[in-house]
């Protein structure tokens, strides 16, 4: 037994017409029906699939008035306006002629080649041309009247047409293709009633089976606009999430810093470049105090010679106006320290996520402020190799299990080390930030006894590996439709 | 902890001759390079271009790299001696010099054939010790100078700004003041002079002037491709970072084939001799290199990784002696000689250790609870948007007719675009929203971010403030919705219930704006944006927008 056939609502009222009429064109079906003539072909396209419809489509020649065409409506065609002139002077000179009709020559030569084949004018031996009285209507005027007020042209003049049509400009012929749609097969047991459109809640509150009108399921639906978090939202959530998950505590501290934390307490000297406003960032006509007044004379004297660290120092004059500077902190190490400095006996696992400025240029590759982040280590036996231990296991995490390390310089480290990470997206080895052991000079003066052991990076570049993308800056354009378009899953 | 920390010097070497002066293939530098702490930037047939670390400055010359290769490739082993002896040349100091730059060092360097490339050589070691160690010659300025133009001995006196010379690069005598306003190098660093009133001079016994330092040397004692007899000096602030300088120099001058000599400098009847090339001595143990590095190496281990990094070093009584060239200026402390350990054993062969304690990992209160009010602002349809903490006087104030309230600046930014310390973030979320009026609409965004106002009460001056922003833009964008997008975010975040009163913004309407209280102290405002702001910013939608202080609800 088969299956009745169901049908959707615009199926429905296709059929219940074409049951009427037998066959119809869809602009009928249209009007009948009260749907659009889009709709209506999605029915006939359905019911034809059901083999219920013979659709045949005929292709029709529709003829227009042209430029030259309308003007000959208007003014008369040239071989008429010919004949009026000389019927009026009874005969006229050939110049004469030609000049007051002001044709073209091709035209007028044609115009008065066609007024002599009608017997309308003729050319006498003087050089003279003489007329016929009036004639009546050429069918080709009867056309050309047809076209111009919209009436059809009778099928009889079909000739006539096809001899305007010669004329250039006169006629301009479109095709429309007209649909005939017939019903071939009469569905069983068709229910012409429609469903329900809706489940309302008064329908739910009667709670009884319904029959609905059928839905065009494969129709596309409007793509909706939620709400995102910003990648780099999502990128520092999952590093977050790696170190948590390797026992690092998160800390936090100002973006402001006292140069004294940002550079001197990690024995930067005072003359370093770094700390120069060509690279760095300072708040204008603003100051700083150094908080931690007991490690001021410990940090200068490492500064000039050594101290009691074993370091020779670097052998200037430190100065504690140039370590009150008020600096837009160029890494989070600024926050590391001063934890340590808080905290200089406890074993600790900490970490800290956060926005580092540099004075640079904003271009393709480089940003004058990024995200930053930094792990740090303070063990009694902490060692250069756990260092590394912990960083393979970390870019590993990140989903760059090839990670790799050439040693490197970093005024406040020793060891010091620049990690890379195999990007196989870019087929090549890609630098992530620095790393290292830090210095006798900068952990005793905070009394800290500990190894204290750190990495960091910028975390856009890896963010843009990952979002597939080329320019830093597209991180921080905002641009809407990437917000809104980019897979949250990347 | 960080990428890009400081200026790293580059040059550029000839490979025939690098690879001639370790007495290697291309392929064996290329592999030792890292491993001697140089980053390889390009090779070729006929060039190596290297990127060296700052505190190597005696990586500045091939002669330099070269020396550092043939210890760790094992050609030789330990630091290179010599036999320094004296010239008999002398510099007398005068008193008015020590007033405007008060040090200066020398060395005389026979029997050199100077070819081309190691001239090149030689003014690209002087370029790098300026501008690195010296500080773009702050702290030391090298002279080198034809000694066979030179008729010893030589003054170090300061003169007066209508002195004249010729110097290098001109035809014709010029005057001290000429110099410092005319010549390229004047111009430059003539800073370092600024207020002097008289000016360092270095002349010879016949009054031919070798240098006017830190600025330009004499035309007379210029360098050519005949001149086998250097003479150096160095004049400066630091005379130990001086003595480092000339060491360095004193060796590559060695590795060029000359034999250094020694030059007596004399100082209100007190002589020194110089280049000053005692090493230094310093001693680790197997502890300190386990400690740091993680190796267990035995003594004999250690001294051998020592030598392959051109250090003298021998073993006795469970410690390593170490005797330190003087040209290895960058070793302050013992952790600089593990590391030199590390070099010589090969870093490449250290590996990484798994040795980790165990630890409650955990993230912060305060980045729980703004994940949490992220989470809820996403719901509400919100697209998160991050802008640069610094932005435009533009966009700050005059875009949103806002006055001087002593809104924070930075020094000296590379663009103007980014000079301004955000105080809010309302003008930089109009911004966002006219930079995508292409978009389909309605656009409605969020920032948390941070604001940033002057505040002597706390370390750095300034008081940051963690805040939130959001706006709507649509056909309809009104403060009722604005409100309840407030409303629901705080209940919703941190069950927080605001209060509100009429407010005033500049950029919001009059009637239609509201400051927004906690426990009755303001902690923001909302409203809808005026017209002629939206016109400003070239919008054609209108915008309602709000932004709050949320460290009350933070930890």
């Amino acid at each position: 037994m088969s299956t009745p056939m169901t049908f959707h609502r615009l199926e429905k009222k296709v059929l219940a017409r074409l049951m009427e009429a037998g066959s119809a064109s869809i602009e009928e079906l249209a009007a009948a029906s009260g749907e659009s003539p889009d709709q209506v072909r999605r029915a006939i396209g359905w019911l034809k699939d059901k083999g219920l419809l013979d659709v045949k489509t005929r292709v029709e020649r529709v003829a227009e008035l042209g430029e030259e065409g309308r003007r000959a409506a208007r003014e008369g065609l040239p071989e008429r306006r010919l004949l009026n002139l000389v019927v009026g002077e009874g005969r006229l000179g050939f110049s004469e002629l030609k000049a007051r009709a002001g044709m073209p020559e091709v035209e007028f030569n044609a115009a008065l080649g066609r007024a002599r084949r009608l017997g309308w004018l003729r050319i006498d031996g003087e050089g003279g041309v003489r007329g016929s009285p009036p004639a009546g209507e050429l069918p080709e005027e009867g056309v050309l009247r047809a076209l111009a007020s919209g009436a059809p042209v009778d099928p009889q003049a079909e000739q006539a047409l096809q001899g305007l049509a010669k004329r250039p400009g006169y006629i301009v012929e479109t095709e429309s293709k007209a649909v005939s749609v017939t019903l071939v097969r009469r569905p069983e047991g068709l229910d012409l009633t429609d469903g329900e459109a809706l489940v309302t809640p008064e329908l739910v509150r009667k709670g009884e089976p319904v029959s609905f009108s059928r839905l065009d399921v494969l129709a596309p639906a409007p793509i909706l606009k939620p709400g995102r978090l910003h990648p780099v939202t999502n990128f520092v959530a999952e590093v977050r999430e790696a170190l948590v998950s390797m026992g690092f505590e998160e800390v936090e501290g100002p973006v402001v810093q006292p140069s004294f934390w940002t550079f001197d307490a990690l024995f930067t000297p005072q003359d370093h470049p770094a700390r120069e406003m060509q690279d760095t960032l300072y708040v204008s006509g603003v100051r700083s105090r150094v908080g931690r007044e007991d490690l001021v004379e410990k940090v200068k004297a490492t500064h000039e010679d050594g101290w009691k660290t074993g370091s020779r120092g670097w052998r200037y004059a430190w100065s504690r106006k140039e370590a009150e500077r008020s600096v837009l902190r160029t890494h989070t190490t600024a926050v590391s320290s001063r934890y340590l400095a808080e905290n200089p006996d406890r074993e600790s696992r900490v970490f800290c996520i956060g926005k580092v400025f540099r004075n640079e240029n904003l271009d393709a590759t480089h940003l004058f402020e990024f995200t930053q982040i930094e792990a740090v280590i303070s063990e009694k036996d902490a060692t250069a190799r756990r260092l590394l231990g912990y960083m393979t296991q970390f870019y590993s995490s990140l989903g760059f299990p090839k990670v790799r390390f050439r040693p490197t310089f970093f005024p406040y480290t020793e060891p010091s080390f620049e990690p890379a990470i195999y990007a196989e997206q870019l087929g090549r080895w890609l630098e992530v930030g620095g790393s290292g052991v830090f210095r006798p000079e900068v952990v005793r003066p905070l009394g800290i006894r500990n190894n204290v052991l750190a990495w960091g990076f910028g975390m856009e570049r890896i963010a843009l590996l990952k979002l597939g993308e080329k320019d830093l800056r597209s991180l921080y354009s905002n641009n809407l439709s990437w917000a809104r378009e980019r897979p949250e899953c990347q | 902890m960080g990428e890009g920390e400081a200026g790293v010097p580059v040059i550029t070497v000839r490979t025939d001759r690098v690879l001639s002066m370790v007495g290697a293939s291309k392929e064996e530098v290329v592999e030792a390079l890292p491993l001697v702490g140089i980053h390889l930037e390009e090779v070729s047939d006929e060039w190596i271009r290297l990127e060296y670390d700052p505190n190597r400055p005696d990586f500045s010359t091939d002669y330099g790299v070269a020396r550092a290769l043939k210890g760790r490739l094992g050609r030789v082993a330990g630091a290179p001696g010599h036999r320094l002896r004296s010239s008999g040349w002398k510099i007398s100091v005068e008193r008015r010099v020590k007033q405007v730059r008060p040090f200066v060092v020398g060395l005389l360097a026979r029997g050199l054939a100077l070819d081309d490339e190691t001239i090149r050589q030689l003014i690209g070691m002087q370029e790098d010790l300026h501008q690195g160690i010296g500080r773009r010659r702050r702290k030391l300025a090298i002279g080198l100078h034809d000694a066979g133009a030179i008729s010893p001995p030589i003054r170090y006196d300061a003169v007066a700004n209508t002195f004249s010379f010729t110097p290098l690069g001109s035809k014709s005598a010029m005057t001290v003041r000429q110099v410092l306003k005319e010549t390229e190098t004047g111009k430059r660093y003539g800073d370092i002079l600024k207020g002097a009133l008289a000016f360092p001079m270095l002349t010879d016994g016949a009054g031919t002037v070798l240098s006017f330092p830190p600025i330009i040397n004499g035309s007379a004692t210029a360098l050519t491709e005949r001149t086998s007899d250097l003479f150096v000096d160095v004049t400066g602030t630091e005379p130990g970072v001086m003595d480092d300088a000339l060491a360095i120099i004193a060796e590559a001058l060695w590795d060029a084939g000359g034999e250094v000599l020694s030059v007596k400098v004399e100082e209100e009847g007190k002589e020194r001799t110089t280049p000053s090339l005692r090493p230094r001595r310093m001693s680790i143990s197997g502890e300190d290199v386990g400690g740091l590095l993680g190796l267990n190496l035995s003594a004999e281990e250690t001294v051998e990784a020592l030598r392959r990094c051109r250090l003298d070093a021998s073993a006795g009584g469970g410690r390593v002696a170490v005797s330190i060239p003087r040209y290895r200026a960058d070793i302050l402390h013992a952790v600089d000689l593990v590391e030199e350990v590390g070099y010589g054993y090969g870093f490449e062969r250290l590996e990484p250790a798994y040795d980790f304690r165990y630890s409650k990992g955990k993230a912060s209160e305060r980045s729980r609870r703004l994940d949490a009010l992220r989470r809820v602002a996403v719901g509400l349809g919100l697209q998160e948007v991050m802008n640069y903490s610094l932005t435009s006087v533009e966009v700050l104030r005059d875009r949103v007719l806002r006055s001087d309230t002593g809104q924070l600046k930075v020094d000296s930014p590379k663009s103007r675009l980014y000079e301004y310390l955000r105080d809010m973030l309302s003008p930089d979320v109009l911004r966002v929203l006219s930079e995508n009026v292409h978009e389909p609409y309605p656009q409605k965004v969020f920032e948390i971010s941070t604001a940033f106002h002057r505040d002597a009460k706390t370390e750095a001056g300034v008081k940051e403030t963690p805040v939130l922003a959001a706006a709507v833009s649509a056909d309809r964008a009104t403060y009722t919705e604005i409100r309840s997008i407030l409303d629901t975010l705080l209940l919703r975040s941190f069950g927080g219930r605001p209060g509100y009163s009429e407010g005033s913004m500049p950029f919001l309407i009059e009637g239609r704006t509201a400051f927004c209280e906690l426990d009755r102290r303001p902690i923001g405002f909302l409203g809808e944006v005026k017209p002629e702001v939206l016109a400003g910013f070239g919008l054609r939608m209108p915008v309602a927008l709000l932004e709050i202080d949320i460290s009350s609800f933070l930890p």
